[in-house]
């Protein structure tokens, strides 16, 4: 802006002084003393993937379920054309600002959703499922005063499950990019989760997440990352399974990354750090993208157990009153 | 923009304080949304509830006729039909159900009057808790045109659907085929005769050409 007014102004006429400033007061790194960045990654890490769809979804469902009478009001399809929502909107929204008996609903959101089973034909006890879900919208929902939920933004996500009866498999994806409040935690994400789980698991995850109250180790607010890991029953030749491809880092209130850079996410293309290519569970710390020749070794096996497929009951959020 | 580069170009020149913008200034837009930040979204306990302009009444009704007569029943033949009209307002239709004569004032075709065949074969592997045994239902579009219906919910036509009576005085729907059996019509029996409905009402919004 100031560059721009001072073209539009013109330089002043006879000073042609250069401007000198001080040189830039260098930062000085925090302390790392009582950092604990094991802990640390591997709480992120795990948080970060619970930042699902799923998760948003259930939130909604619950605080829906506070309703009272028409407040909110439903609408087939969008309510307003004004709305950020396509004329044609296939779903249901709830649009309203009203309150009953201490429940409050402001703004608007809209959903749909999609289930399917089939049975196998030679193998009845064979099921698939697939389902689908998307939530978008700016809507809050408010309980004796207190905030019980928000979502400002828009999500999806979609269940594949093989229930073989002693034996399944599932496959889950999700996209969350907005702003979500519940009771105890608010926080703002654009996340993509995919895992895999039953014969086998699997999992990425990309995307960062900012935590507006809660901190992790009582000073990183935000995590970001960028990574894969498969488990040790689909691990080819050339995986590790000790630690993720890609890189999780999490940063502190002063505006400080720390980034931990394992294997190369994909070798193939560019890397903007150089990757520690060892399969010992290790990756290298960086401060700000400068390396600082220190192993982190986290101990990500409990984030396997932290992934779980969800409840198709869940794919189920039907406004239908029957007498 | 160009009111600050003004500003910003003049400034040096200015004897006096400068004087606030109008209020129409696009430095000080009143029109300027208000931040969706949670912290900050705090709902008006004031404000008057927001009531839609427009509704859609959804009407859903039929029939079972299950044989064989006087059972046990293996199958079922009969008819599904759904309305959709705005604002209470509806136009006069042939149906066999009480209408409310007062909005029933003209012959204009609805926009959502829909026909279709039920054909139920018993389930050999749904069960529904507390129902009669479940069918395996067809829906077969015999007239009218679906895309002028605005159900979200409603039952996909041209596919299987299992629905089950329940003793409780109603129909209900075996969601996605995934075990998960909700209420989906009211119904009675008579015999054989098993005769449904549901009526629901949301909100909508309309074209000005598709104001009533």
């Amino acid at each position: 802006m100031i560059l721009w007014a001072w073209f539009a102004c013109g330089a002043p006429e006879g000073d042609s002084d250069t401007l000198e400033l001080d040189p830039a007061e260098e930062l000085e790194i925090p302390s790392l003393e009582d950092v604990d960045f094991e802990a640390s990654l591997e709480e992120a890490f795990v948080m970060a993937l619970q930042a699902d769809l799923d998760r948003v979804w259930r939130g909604h469902a619950e605080a829906l379920a506070l309703r009272q009478g028409t407040c909110p009001d439903f609408y087939a399809g969008t309510p307003d054309f004004e709305l950020e929502l396509d004329d044609d909107f296939p779903g249901l929204v709830w649009f309203d600002e009203c309150e009953s008996d201490e429940v409050g609903f402001a703004g608007w959101l809209g959903w749909t959703q999609q289930i399917a089973a089939e049975s196998s034909v030679e193998n009845p006890e064979f099921v698939f499922i697939e389902g689908e879900r998307s939530l978008q919208g700016d809507g809050l929902v408010r309980q004796a005063g207190a905030l019980v939920y928000e979502f400002d933004g828009e999500g999806a996500d979609a269940v594949y499950v093989e229930d073989a009866g002693e034996s399944s498999y599932y496959a889950y994806s999700s996209y969350v990019n907005g702003t979500v409040s519940e009771a105890e935690e608010m926080f703002r994400t654009e996340m993509y989760v995919v895992h895999s789980g039953g014969m086998g698991q699997t999992l990425e995850a990309r995307g960062n997440l900012y935590w507006m109250d809660f901190r992790i180790a009582g000073r990183f607010d935000s995590v970001a990352l960028d990574v894969e890991m498969v488990g040790a029953e689909l691990a080819g030749e050339d995986d590790c399974t000790l630690e993720p491809r890609g890189w999780i880092g999490v940063r502190d209130e002063d505006a400080y990354w720390y980034e931990v850079v394992f294997e190369p996410r994909n070798p193939a293309e560019d890397y903007e750090n150089d990757p520690y290519t060892e399969c010992d569970g290790c990756g290298e710390l960086y401060i700000r993208g400068l390396p600082q020749g220190t192993l982190v070794c986290p101990d990500f096996s409990s984030v396997w157990s932290s992934l779980t497929s969800p409840t198709m009951d869940d794919y189920a959020l039907v406004i239908r009153e029957v007498p | 923009m160009i009111a600050w580069v003004w500003w910003a170009c003049a400034g040096t020149e200015m004897d006096s304080d400068p004087e606030l913008p109008p209020e129409e200034s696009a430095i000080v837009d009143p029109d300027t949304d208000v931040s969706s930040f949670p912290v900050e979204s705090g709902l008006d306990t004031d404000s008057i509830e927001v009531e839609p302009e427009h509704v859609v009444t959804v009407r859903q009704w039929g029939e079972w006729n299950r044989t064989p007569a006087g059972g046990p029943h293996e199958a079922f033949t009969g008819t599904l039909w759904v309305q959709e009209y705005y604002d209470g307002w509806r136009p006069e239709v042939d149906t066999d159900t009480d209408v409310d004569s007062d909005a029933a004032d003209t012959d204009l075709p609805l926009e959502c009057d829909l026909e279709v065949g039920l054909t139920g074969v018993l389930s050999v592997s749904a069960t529904c808790d507390g129902c009669e045994p479940a069918f395996e239902v067809s829906l077969a579009l015999i007239s009218g045109e679906p895309s002028g219906c605005r159900d979200p919910q409603a039952l996909a036509l041209d596919e299987v659907h299992r629905l089950a009576y329940s003793p409780e005085g109603q129909v209900q729907l075996d969601y996605g085929d995934i075990g998960l059996w909700l209420p989906w019509y009211q119904a009675t029996t008579d015999g054989d005769r098993v005769d449904f409905e549901w009526e629901g009402t949301f909100g909508v919004a309309l074209e000005e050409e598709e104001e009533p």
